[in-house]
């Protein structure tokens, strides 16, 4: 589909200018309304979108250059945890089954290109996979593949969680990280420029900190943070419930001291979603409520 | 899926299916329980407080059961994560429902379970307790993760199987009456408007979530207070887990049991049973349950000794059977004499009704025979005891239709007046039985007043601008009802024809009041006459006839009058106002639909609420907070401007006070916050019967609350409040209410539409406050301006300066951590801070507590 279907669905309050980020376009990817779509990211060059269904069994690429979509895989649960390559080759993603009281997941790895899949590790318990650079990197009964120091010295990336704390990729390292002390995390993401990670602890809310788990400095509740490419705000979901049912959530922005932040939806009638940023352009793409995909583009002024 | 995974599965579930057969316990399991809710926000968090001094929040009682779970499942081998840590959040950021399943997903267990405690939404749970399990349904295609619809199906068997063990387990630990399970979104309506369960959407296991009992039901309430009791439920989830993987259950026992009292059946506090041969003592709370339980107890013969100080001891033999929960309720004899507990009239009360009942209540059931001999009334007058709650209240009933007019009177029971257990009654109540029960009273004279009129609807003279077609006179005593009759009150048109016309009296506090209702209305535009002669009260005082003739008009034109709640068979839509964290001085109050009392105005009158209350005389303050649940889904929206909010308001004469409660910028702040909410001036509650109540936006006579008293942008209704008068009001009451509406004048009145948003300049109250970890602050400007937000100290110091630069018309929040612009950490205190832009200035207090 060449033409794009544009929905304005920031119909209400614009921020402009002077240490600001705002919308600045809104776009509904046109997928097949057949399923309800979720978890959205952009591939590590931004010119696609993975995404999952509400279920995570599959994974789908709908490539924002020439506005086709394709299935990657239809593997049960495989969209809750998935990675791409630095290089965009491979695709490394986690299936589950249950048959009864056993659970049984796999790690696979796939060319995109040629679209060949390969197992790498099988049992009841493994880890949501990564890529160190171009490798993958998995854990299965405490042990952890793809990590090799000496070749990866220029690479940090965030492993995942494991046993509720950060874990990291710190040159071909693994480095765990409890920023609070005892901390239970989730939503860890590394800055653009390496140096600082956020994420959110379940007690005490949104924070960013050294890799070293120094300096933090706390956010609130700021939910599924993501940083902006730029590094000088981090998006995040203003999701309210009443302790059962999911209300209302617009897309917010902060910046990493958490001096000001700045409501960047304002949609009513939209509920907006697990927020993540392009890693190459002004780019925020999010799920909703109601299954559809939204790519936001934003401008940011200092 | 490939053919070789497809192979796997196979292989693994045939393999599974002789491993779940001999697993020996949970190793390898990981699971995450979700103590629902979390900290102590009223709004969400469930707040009841059955007893005064008595707490219950579902958010602590959520994470108790779920701490002991925890323990219980590790104790098996189990991988136990918890979706929080704590029931305290300072700022209130409990995990929302969204971030504890990305934690679940995260650790990647292999199931979810969220714990909870359910309430039927009634005013008043006087006996449903049930237990209730939640399981997620499939989405159609293309459905809404929260709104579906389902296919009624669930997403994931696994949950529906094991919660159809966990819910029979609960039932029979907590012993509920039932237990039914639905899929979520069935359950939430269905078709009619269902929704889904939030914290059970985007799981990647199976998971489910339990209502394990009523806390709404006060005697489960009071149990749900007590660790113990909250045990037993972590003990059936855990026993549930451990069937549906095949784990074989616990041998261990359990002895549980509530203790209660001999004839009053009062559950007994600090209850105290010993068990044997282990010799195990368990103390009871202080909540009012009676409950008391062992756990870990080997099967085989015990002996259970109840030895509760203050009562018979008493105990039983029980033999246990490997893994059985055995209950073992008891009954006590309360070791005491019998005491007079309440009396009527009180001790030297000089203003007792002739026509008034004697009445004395006992603390335990009397031995009616020696109470009827023990009993003397001085001077003599010929009646009879009778005997009611359970032979614990006796009546004295009087041969005449009153008693003498002002006269002393000795009421006497004697020392030998005694339970029927024997003892006997402790009369002084110094601790020693035997003595007599004695008070003096006197009765009021005969009564030569004639009923003073207190409160008029409409007031003599006015202009007349409800629909409504009612008019209310309340006098200062009851009155003859028979003398409230067409004869003596006239309606005539000004110039015209005398009013067919029907009458409702009513009595309460003291007072006596009349509704008339014109048979076909009032006519716009027309003046009207009332007559009022030869009513009377009582003792057949008659109301002097009005001269002048109490008169009023009708405006041409009511305006348009928009319905918002007209109060239909349910109120499940609104908060119980003891469970609303603002209210407060209350010790009891209930909401509930009623259909007794019902305006007749509008067809033939359908249900009506009851706000039935009573105050807590010895607390310092006092507001009853009725609110909706949630404002937003209301969906009348007005400006001030011309327009009036309105409610008929069932008055009790207390000389209690009513007002209004909406919200204020819901086009700025949707969600509505404590910072919007705007009240209407107070009214005094001091008519019986109906009443039109109105707060008129166009005289801006808003209140002083939460908000800033003044009344901005779009506006909706979020509520109403009561406050007690401490030196005229009664100490309860109950008042009823119908038919909210909005009257309009000229001002467009209905839905907002949407995106027409109109901004205003306004800087809200920091938020928390007081606060430590940091605080928020929310501010609004109109336009694009040069903008400085600065914190100051009282001395007027600037402590940190938290915005200096331009900003675009919109809404800001902006984040203070507590440090000065050193980055050091502000000592505690009183703070201000400052909003200044080019036309406004705005300054507002925040207390920083380290």
């Amino acid at each position: 589909m060449k033409t794009l279907l544009t929905i304005i669905l920031v119909a209400v309050v614009t921020f402009a200018a002077d240490a600001q980020i705002r919308i600045t376009r809104t776009e509904e990817l046109p997928l097949s309304r057949s399923r309800h779509w979720s978890n959205p990211q952009f591939s590590p060059n931004g010119r696609s979108v993975f995404y999952t269904d509400g279920d995570g069994n599959g994974i789908w690429e709908y490539s924002l250059q020439d506005r086709t979509s394709r299935r990657i895989t239809e593997d049960p649960k495989s969209g809750f945890a998935f990675s791409l390559s630095q290089d965009g080759m491979s695709l490394v993603y986690r299936r589950t089954s249950e048959s009864g009281q056993t659970r049984t997941q796999e790690i696979v790895m796939m060319n995109l290109a040629r679209r060949t899949s390969s197992v790498l590790a099988t049992g009841p318990d493994v880890s949501n996979p990564s890529f160190s650079g171009n490798t993958p990197v998995y854990t299965v009964r405490s042990k952890t593949s793809g990590l090799a120091p000496t070749t990866a010295r220029a690479v940090i990336s965030v492993l995942g969680i494991e046993n509720t704390k950060i874990a990291l990729n710190l040159g071909g390292r693994k480095v765990i990280v409890d920023p609070h002390g005892n901390g239970s995390y989730v939503w860890p993401e590394i800055s653009p420029d390496n140096r600082r990670l956020v994420a959110y602890e379940m007690d005490r809310g949104a924070f960013v900190c050294d890799l070293d788990g120094a300096n933090l400095i706390a956010l609130g509740r700021r939910n599924a943070p993501s940083w902006a490419r730029s590094g000088h705000w981090i998006v995040y979901m203003d999701d309210r419930d009443d302790g059962h049912r999911l209300l209302a959530s617009d897309l917010w922005a902060i910046s990493p001291d958490g001096s000001s932040s700045l409501q960047l939806t304002m949609t009513r009638q939209t509920i907006e979603l697990n927020p993540r940023c392009s890693p190459t352009e002004n780019k925020i793409v999010c799920s909703t409520a109601t299954g559809s995909i939204l790519v936001f583009e934003y401008e940011e002024q200092q | 899926m490939t053919h070789r995974f497809m192979s796997l599965l196979v292989f693994c579930a045939f393999f599974s299916s002789i491993a779940v057969a001999q697993r020996a316990d949970l190793a390898g399991i990981k699971i995450c329980i979700d103590p629902g809710h979390g900290g102590n926000n009223a709004a969400n968090d469930r707040h009841l407080i059955p007893d005064p001094g008595t707490d219950f929040w579902e958010s602590e009682s959520n994470f108790q059961k779920a701490l002991l779970l925890k323990a219980l499942l590790e104790a098996k081998g189990a991988t136990v994560l918890l979706t929080r840590n704590t029931n305290t959040y300072p700022t209130d950021a409990e995990p929302s429902l969204a971030t504890r399943v990305a934690f679940a997903n995260a650790n990647n267990v292999n199931w979810f379970h969220s714990i909870h405690s359910n309430a039927t939404g009634l005013a008043s749970n006087t006996s449903i307790n049930y237990t209730l399990m939640l399981v997620r349904e499939e989405i159609v295609p293309g459905g809404s993760s929260v709104y579906g619809p389902g296919t009624g199906k669930p997403e994931k068997q696994g949950a529906w199987d094991i919660s159809l063990i966990i819910g029979p387990y609960i039932k029979e630990k907590l012993r509920t009456q039932r237990t039914s399970q639905y899929l979520d979104w069935t359950f939430y309506g269905g078709t009619n408007g269902g929704f889904t369960l939030g914290v059970l959407r985007g799981l990647s296991m199976p998971g489910q979530l339990s209502e394990g009992s009523m806390h709404d039901y006060y005697p489960e309430t009071r149990r749900l207070m007590n660790n113990s009791y909250r045990k037993m439920e972590a003990y059936a989830i855990r026993d549930a887990f451990l069937s549906y993987f095949g784990v074989p259950a616990d041998s261990p026992c359990i002895v549980a049991g509530i203790i209660s009292e001999i004839g009053t059946g009062k559950l007994i506090d600090a209850a105290r049973v010993r068990l044997l041969p282990e010799n195990l003592i368990y103390t009871g709370d202080q909540y009012r349950n009676g409950f008391y339980m062992f756990d870990g107890i080997q099967p085989g013969p015990h002996t259970i000794r109840f030895e509760t100080p203050g009562y018979r001891p008493d105990s039983a033999q029980i033999m246990l059977t490997a893994g059985e929960t055995r209950f073992l309720d008891r009954q006590l004899e309360f070791i005491s004499s019998p005491m007079v507990v309440t009396s009527t009239p009180g001790r030297s009360e000089t203003e007792f009704s002739a026509a008034g009942q004697i009445q004395i209540t006992f603390s335990k059931i009397m031995d009616t025979l020696s109470v009827r001999n023990a009993f003397t009334l001085i001077p003599a007058v010929k009646g009879n005891l009778l005997w009611s709650n359970g032979l614990m209240t006796v009546t004295f009933k009087t041969d005449s239709i009153v008693l003498p007019f002002n006269t002393s009177f000795v009421l006497r029971v004697e020392g030998t007046a005694r339970s029927m257990g024997g003892f006997f009654i402790d009369g002084n109540g110094d601790g020693i039985p035997g003595d007599a029960f004695q008070l003096s009273f006197t009765t009021k004279p005969a009564d030569v007043w004639h009923p003073i009129l207190t409160s008029a609807f409409t007031p003599n003279g006015s202009l007349f601008v409800s629909p409504s077609s009612m008019i209310n006179f309340t006098y200062d005593e009851p009155l003859d009802p028979a003398s409230v009759n067409t004869s003596n009150i006239v309606i005539q048109e000004v110039g015209g024809p005398i009013l067919p016309r029907t009458f409702e009296y009513q009595e309460s506090n003291g007072r006596g009041g009349f509704n008339i209702y014109p048979q076909g209305g009032l006519g716009p535009g027309k003046s009207y006459r009332i007559r009022i002669s030869g009513v009377t009260d009582l003792s057949g005082n008659a109301i002097p006839a009005s001269n002048p003739l109490w008169s009023f008009s009708v405006a041409p034109s009511s305006g348009q009058i928009t319905t918002i709640e007209n109060f239909g068979s349910s109120v499940a839509s609104w908060w119980q106002p003891a469970t609303n964290a603002s209210t407060v001085g209350v010790d009891s109050a209930t909401f509930e639909p009623d259909s007794a009392v019902t305006l007749k105005l509008f067809g033939s009158g359908g249900p009506s609420a009851k706000l039935k209350y009573t105050w807590r005389t010895s607390a310092p303050d006092w507001l009853l907070r009725v609110s909706l649940r949630n404002p937003e889904l209301n969906q009348t929206y007005w400006s001030a401007r011309g327009t009036a909010l309105q409610l008929y308001v069932y008055g009790d004469g207390s000389g209690n006070f009513f007002r209004f409660e909406i919200e204020d910028s819901v086009e700025v702040f949707p969600e509505g916050r404590p910072e919007n909410r705007e009240v209407g001036p107070w009214t005094k509650i001091d008519w019986v019967g109906w009443k039109l109540v109105s707060w008129d936006f166009k005289e801006e006579n808003s209140g002083s609350w939460t908000g800033s008293g003044k009344l901005e942008g779009t506006l909706r209704f979020s509520g109403f409040q009561l406050k007690y008068d401490p030196l005229a009001g009664s100490r309860s009451g109950t008042v009823y209410v119908d038919q909210l509406q909005l009257s309009k004048g000229s001002d467009t009145v209905g839905a907002r539409p949407p995106g027409s948003i109109a901004l205003s300049f306004s800087m809200s109250q920091n938020y928390p406050n007081p606060f430590n970890a940091g605080t928020r602050i929310d501010y609004v400007l109109e336009e694009r301006v040069d903008v400085s937000l600065r914190v100051y100290d009282i001395l007027g110091r600037q402590i940190r300066e938290l915005v200096s630069s331009p900003q675009s018309r919109g809404g800001y929040q902006v984040y203070w951590d507590g440090k000065n612009d050193q980055g050091d950490v502000a000592s505690s205190g009183v703070y201000l801070y400052q909003l200044r832009t080019g036309a406004h200035v705005s300054t507002r207090k925040m207390v920083f507590v380290k």
